[in-house]
């Protein structure tokens, strides 16, 4: 984009040809016109240029139905009440919206008509409900959009093969994995800013690799395996890749998109928008549309009113809560879900239809969460009819959406499920009545996915009575944390799925009373932990050991709002964000809890690691590599050390260069003074010069109490 | 080290002075009374009783005989420091902010503040050895600039007075004249109102400290800046050791943070900085509010701060201290 | 071992000779004091006599040794250390309340984030808190919970005055209950609210007070509050735009009676050239 530029220098100029002082100048004040750009091309205009229009001519709101019965004169009437009848439901027809042409030959209908709405939107709904609708057996609606057909008019009749064009090799978006130093790389938004940098904890700062102003309309997203960084903005959203810098690779149109939300293989983009409706007593109109990443090509579109995707748990944005699309069966892919009324709709991605054509029925489903790993979700049905029919959770597999286990429970209040990270198991956390029904008390219900049968555990905490604050799964391992207790200071145990030698039961490793704690934050490699005390506490910060079972270091990050784990493990990171007004900002730490770096930021929003997609070595590589450890890590501290070095070499040279300069002040100082010291005394009345003063060589003796003695004298005195 | 915290003062401190031979410690706070310690083990030796306002600046003179305080009572006094008596009045028709004896105790520099539709100004008077020859008479008188003046010091051999205050700029004018001879330079110097200045022991070069977060090292004749400091906090006071490199910085809370209450209690700290590499050495901490006053013991030994908590926290350094090496 | 430091070491002190004291009064009759040495190693002996309460002669001999060294004390630094105190300090004496040596010990927390080497930043009182597995620290000096044990009390200085208080409020509050109303529990004299209650207690304990100046501070009405007694909490509304407080504040009193004497005291007290309305803090709706 060429922008006319003028620099400082010439403003300046201008600014004293012109009489104005600048710095009397409020630049505040300063307002454009209106609707003027100055010829200064904002970065998204290009978006806009290219939506699709569906205004076109102003027929958007037209479709045709095909197919109709052809009718005489006598049955027009009734032909055309039927069609006014099944298309008023789905929207307001037009007065004279609705016209059936006839052949003026036979004087019959033509079979075809036409129906105008008010909005594009009520027609592409219609299109959506009524194609393919069945009048009569002889008879299926075929509906389109008016402008469609114009379309599919100039579709050629001769098919002439694509042109291929010629293969331009993109870029190797996964470039950053290969850093030599093995960093990662954070994006952060402050203000109108959006960074990414690298975090280089050896040089203890963070390195610079991209930035832009306004890169973004409300907020930033990685992809799950890091390849993209996805903006959102008013005319849809994008991603951005590249080898060593942020390019923009693709665009996904969706007007007022307010959130998005990716496949867990980055194959595919789910995007939501939620509009008013034209009639303000109806709910809110809801768009989904799916997208594939790399084509940008729209693979399904959802539309619908907010009630149908606002089912269960809490009412999220506008009571749709996020995501509405659930994907399964691990990074393939491979379906989606949603939960309706009663139902749970799962699409796979093959034709992006529902599977078998149907929805799974589950009467009064709250709740479903698929395992990570497998194509199997599970889902919890709570307590009906006062207690006739308990509350339940099954496991359900897909595509075969067999039940592959199921557990009743009783005296259910509510019910939260949590997988661990590779699938192995799933905890269920049970909220249940006591007998009284005044309070509730809670258990866990233990699954263990991959043994034969899906065995089930019941754990309860040692005092039933405890309230449950956080419950976390060590990613990659057999463990889990639970803070629980009702004090300002709860107590927080450890359990292992495994105990000593049997690996059939879960025991308990320990239990840390007493902790200013109220969320859990494991390294994503397993075996360390972040006790933190957030809101109310204060950002107190505890990195634990949990294969040793000690407390690494404790630490504090006042007023911190979030923590964050690096892809790898090795550093966290724990940041102020705008929630608060003052120390905006972030820390990075190493894993056991040193403060390496911090940076504070103003206006502070959002600080989120690059994921990194899961490592290519096999199982037993890894194995061997930390059983090597130690021939790799000589290696690197090498480097490492060769860096510190350097730097502090580099810190010497400007030690050195700061008291060189310092030196010459001093001793220029020192000239004056001595020069102007006959000045001073002069003022002074002659008094002695600065140093000088009156000592006085006191001799001083000093006695030092050695000893003590009484003794009494046997003569009796007094007698003279 | 064990500092000693002394409680003499009821409202919060404004500052802290030391004189020339170091055994006496005098402190000025916002209720009305100066106050002189034993600068060794903090003893109080005794008050000044007479102003009527908040005192905020003193001077004392060479040979510790005389004391010269300013305060919010629009008057400016100056006291018999053996005996505690008041020997002369100086009175004016606004606050009078700063006080600062010259080279020879016989002239001092009083700023007053903007009041009532006055501007703010510098006063030169004479001080004359007999009190009772005193006069009211001003010597010089400088209209300055807008907003207050925080601070106005002598330069080299009385010949300049250097002036900071509420609008970030530093100003050296000429004694005898009145004219303005330099003004700190916008781009490179405080954004926010300056709140202290302080002289190195050799009068040669002088530290500033702002809201703006900063300390800036200037040279006392050229006005040139040679070193920023940068800390987290507004910057209240600051003050330089005589016998090493190290500068100390303190201060409190953004106005806008008020309301949230900082729950670490006793951590507001003095910071010091490495004068030539302008890096953090570390803090003191102790005060449980905002440091107001810093001042250094001409012997470099010691040194004390006073908080907006009232207390005065005299502290005398280790051997650590000594071996710190950066 | 004491050391005393004496001016004029040559200057014997004239004790009266036996022979020129009265006759008449034998209580006087003690043999002389015998100062004996210093000798070659400085060793001094100071031999006297006294009557112990048997009236039995007792011979005390105090051995001392005897140095001599120049010190640089500056003239008028030693002048100055014999001064009188003046203003305010009249009739103090050395180490009363104003100046305390501070029980903890403070140092230069250094903190080196790039690079260079530099001892670990000593942890705050944070950490010390964990070891306090899972008991709440009590503080019996301003009842603060959690942060630290009375030892460490950053406002045990400013309590030492108090402690007469609470017994004498106490028995005032016992005398306006009237005979016969129903007094609820929280307002019956007698009760100390320290310990177990505090948190309730703290609550209901809350001082409403009005008519602040505009840079009246939460430290300023801590000050001001304290001593009444222990002081849990302050609060000083302020205005977010300027800074400058609103005009009231609110303190917590530890103890009941503390906060009764507090608004005796304060309701109509000058401050900062504001008359201060000081009440009870409406209950706060749960």
């Amino acid at each position: 984009m060429a922008i006319d530029t003028v620099s400082m220098e010439d403003i300046i100029a201008s600014a004293s040809r012109l009489g104005i002082n600048l710095n009397d100048v409020n630049l505040d004040s300063i307002s454009l016109p209106s609707a003027q750009d100055f010829g200064i091309k904002s970065d998204d205009e290009d978006l806009n240029e290219e939506d699709s229009l569906e205004f076109e001519g102003g027929f958007g709101n037209i479709i045709v139905v095909d197919n109709l019965p052809v009718v005489p004169r006598e049955k027009f009437e009734k032909l055309e009440g039927v069609v006014r009848k099944i298309y008023s439901q789905i929207g307001v027809i037009k007065d004279d919206g609705l016209w059936m042409p006839v052949d003026p030959a036979t004087q019959k209908t033509l079979g075809y008509c036409f129906i105008e709405y008010n909005t594009p939107q009520e027609g592409e709904l219609a299109k959506e409900k009524t194609n393919g609708y069945k009048l009569d057996r002889a008879h299926i609606f075929a509906v389109n959009m008016f402008d469609e057909i114009e379309k599919f008019m100039k579709v050629p009749d001769e098919w002439a093969p694509p042109e291929t064009k010629p293969y331009t090799p993109g870029e190797n978006l996964q470039h950053w994995l290969t850093d030599e130093k093995a960093r990662d790389q954070f994006v952060i938004r402050a203000g109108s800013d959006t960074e990414v940098l690298w975090n280089d904890a050896r040089q203890l700062k963070a390195d610079p690799v991209y930035k832009r102003n306004f890169w973004t309309e409300s907020y930033v997203q990685w992809s799950p395996l890091g390849t993209y960084l996805a903006t959102v903005h008013r005319q849809g959203a994008a991603v951005w890749g590249g080898a060593s810098t942020f390019n923009r690779l693709m665009r996904y149109a969706h007007p007022q998109v307010k959130l998005i939300d990716f496949s867990p293989g980055e194959k595919y983009l789910v995007t939501y928008s939620s509009h008013e409706p034209s009639n303000p007593r109806d709910t809110h109109k809801v768009v989904l549309n799916i997208f594939d990443v790399r084509t940008g090509k729209i693979m399904r579109d959802f539309k619908g009113s907010a009630d149908d995707f606002a089912i269960g748990g809490s009412g999220g944005f506008a009571g749709v809560s996020w995501p509405v699309f659930r994907w399964g069966g691990g990074k393939d892919d491979k379906y989606f879900a949603r939960m309706g009324k009663n139902v749970i709709s799962v699409y796979e991605t093959e034709t992006f239809t529902l599977i078998d054509k149907k929805s799974i029925k589950v009467e009064n489903v709250m709740d479903f969460s698929w395992s990570p790993t497998d194509p199997i979700f599970a889902l919890f049905v709570p307590e009906l009819g006062g207690g006739n029919q308990p509350a339940r959770v099954s496991l359900i597999q897909i595509p075969g959406k067999e039940e592959l286990r199921q557990k009743n429970l009783f005296s259910v209040s509510d019910c939260k499920m949590y997988w661990q990270s590779n699938g192995d198991y799933l905890a269920v956390k049970v909220d249940r009545y006591t007998k009284t029904k005044k309070s509730t008390y809670t258990g866990f219900e233990l699954f263990r996915i991959k043994e034969r049968d899906i065995p089930i555990e019941v754990l309860e905490l040692e005092n039933k009575n405890d309230k449950i604050i956080a419950f976390a799964w060590e990613p990659k391992g057999h463990r889990f944390a639970v803070i629980h207790g009702d004090n300002p200071r709860p107590d927080i145990s450890f359990y292992s799925m495994r105990s000593g030698t049997n690996t059939g039961r879960v025991s308990k490793l320990t239990t840390l009373k007493g902790k200013q704690a109220n969320a859990l934050f494991w390294s994503p490699g397993g075996r360390f932990i972040i006790l933190a005390g957030l809101k109310g506490l204060n950002g107190q910060l505890e990195f634990y050991n949990v294969d040793d079972l000690e407390t690494m270091a404790t630490a504090e990050h006042f007023m911190a709002t979030d923590i964050e784990w690096d892809p790898t493990g090795r550093y966290v990171a724990t940041a102020v964000t705008s929630v608060h007004e003052m120390e905006n900002g972030f820390n990075i730490w190493s894993f056991h809890g040193k403060l390496l770096y911090r940076i504070m930021k103003d206006h502070f929003f959002q600080f989120l690691w690059r994921p990194r997609p899961p490592s290519f070595l096999s199982p037993e590589k890894e194995e061997e590599i930390a059983k090597n450890l130690k021939k790799y890590s000589k290696k690197y501290e090498a480097e490492d050390q060769d860096v510190s070095l350097l730097l502090s070499e580099q810190e010497r040279e400007k030690r050195k260069k700061l008291k060189e300069e310092w030196e010459m002040w001093v001793s220029q100082w020192k000239k004056w003074h001595d020069e102007e010291k006959m000045e001073r005394q002069k003022l002074r009345d002659g008094e002695a010069s600065d140093e000088e003063e009156e000592y006085e060589a006191k001799e001083v003796e000093v006695e030092e109490l050695l000893e003590v003695t009484e003794e009494v004298l046997s003569s009796d005195y007094g007698q003279e | 080290m064990r500092p000693i915290l002394m409680k003499g003062h009821e409202r919060p401190l404004t500052f802290l002075k030391y004189n020339r031979d170091g055994d006496l410690l005098f402190s000025c706070a916002k209720d009305h009374t100066p106050t002189v310690w034993f600068a060794d083990n903090g003893e109080r030796l005794g008050t000044y009783r007479g102003h009527n306002g908040a005192v905020w600046c003193c001077d004392v003179s060479r040979d510790s005989k005389r004391l010269i305080t300013a305060s919010a009572d629009q008057t400016a006094k100056l006291w018999d420091v053996q005996k505690g008596a008041e020997l002369f009045t100086f009175k004016f028709d606004s606050p009078a902010k700063s006080v600062d004896l010259g080279v020879g105790d016989k002239l001092v520099v009083i700023t007053t503040d903007p009041f009532m539709g006055l501007p703010s100004a510098i006063h030169v008077k004479r001080i004359s050895g007999d009190p009772s020859e005193q006069s009211d008479e001003s010597v010089l008188t400088i209209k300055g600039p807008q907003g207050r003046i925080n601070r106005a010091v002598w330069g080299p051999l009385n010949r300049t007075i250097i002036s900071a205050g509420e609008d970030a700029v530093v100003r050296i004018w000429d004694s005898e004249t009145g004219k303005l001879l330099l003004e700190s330079d916008k781009e490179t110097g405080h954004k926010k109102t300056i709140t202290s200045l302080a002289k190195s022991s050799d009068g040669s070069h002088f530290l500033t400290g702002s809201l703006d977060k900063s300390a800036k090292l200037w040279d006392i004749r050229s006005l040139e800046l040679i070193k920023t400091y940068k800390t987290e906090r507004p910057v209240n006071a600051v003050t330089l050791s005589p016998v090493l490199d190290h500068v100390v910085l303190g201060g409190g809370q953004d106005a806008s943070s008020v309301t949230t209450t900082d729950h670490r209690a006793g951590k507001f700290e003095a910071k010091f900085y490495h004068k030539i590499l302008e890096e953090e050495i570390g803090g003191v901490k102790g005060h449980f509010g905002p440091i107001n006053a810093l001042a250094f013991n001409p012997d470099g030994k010691s040194f004390s701060s006073g908080g907006e908590d009232g207390y005065v926290r005299l502290h005398h350094f280790d051997q650590d201290y000594f071996n710190i090496r950066i | 071992m004491a050391i005393t430091m004496v001016a004029n070491p040559s200057n014997q002190a004239a004790k009266p000779r036996w022979a020129d004291v009265d006759d008449d009064n034998d209580d006087y009759l003690l043999p002389p004091r015998k100062v004996i040495g210093p000798d070659a190693n400085g060793i001094k002996k100071v031999i006297e006599y006294k009557l112990n309460h048997e009236n039995k002669l007792v011979r005390v001999s105090k051995t001392y040794r005897v140095r001599k060294f120049v010190t640089n004390a500056r003239k008028h630094v030693v002048e100055r250390r014999a001064w009188r105190k003046f203003g305010d300090a009249v009739d103090e004496d050395v180490g009363v309340r104003l100046t305390m040596t501070s029980v903890e010990d403070v140092f230069l927390d250094r903190h080196m984030p790039y690079g260079s080497k530099g001892e670990e930043p000593k942890k705050s009182q944070s950490s010390q808190n964990e070891e306090g597995s899972g008991v709440l620290q009590v503080c019996r000096n301003c009842g603060r919970k959690g942060d630290h044990w009375t030892a460490r009390c950053p406002y045990k200085d400013l309590n030492q005055p108090n402690e007469s208080f609470p017994d004498t409020s106490d028995v005032t509050s016992v005398k306006d209950v009237k005979k016969g109303a129903y007094v609820p529990p929280s307002r019956r004299g007698g009760e100390k609210s320290k310990g177990s209650d505090m948190r309730r207690g703290t609550e209901e304990n809350s001082v409403r007070v009005t008519n602040l100046s505009e840079d009246t501070r939460e430290a300023d009405l801590n000050e001001l509050c304290s001593t009444f007694g222990p002081v849990t909490r302050t609060y000083v509304s302020n205005d977010q735009r300027t800074g400058t407080c609103r005009g009231f504040g609110f303190v917590n009193f530890v103890n009941r009676a503390d906060a009764e004497k507090a608004i005796k005291v304060l309701n109509g007290y000058g401050y900062d050239n504001l008359i201060l309305h000081v009440e009870w803090a409406a209950p706060r709706t749960k």
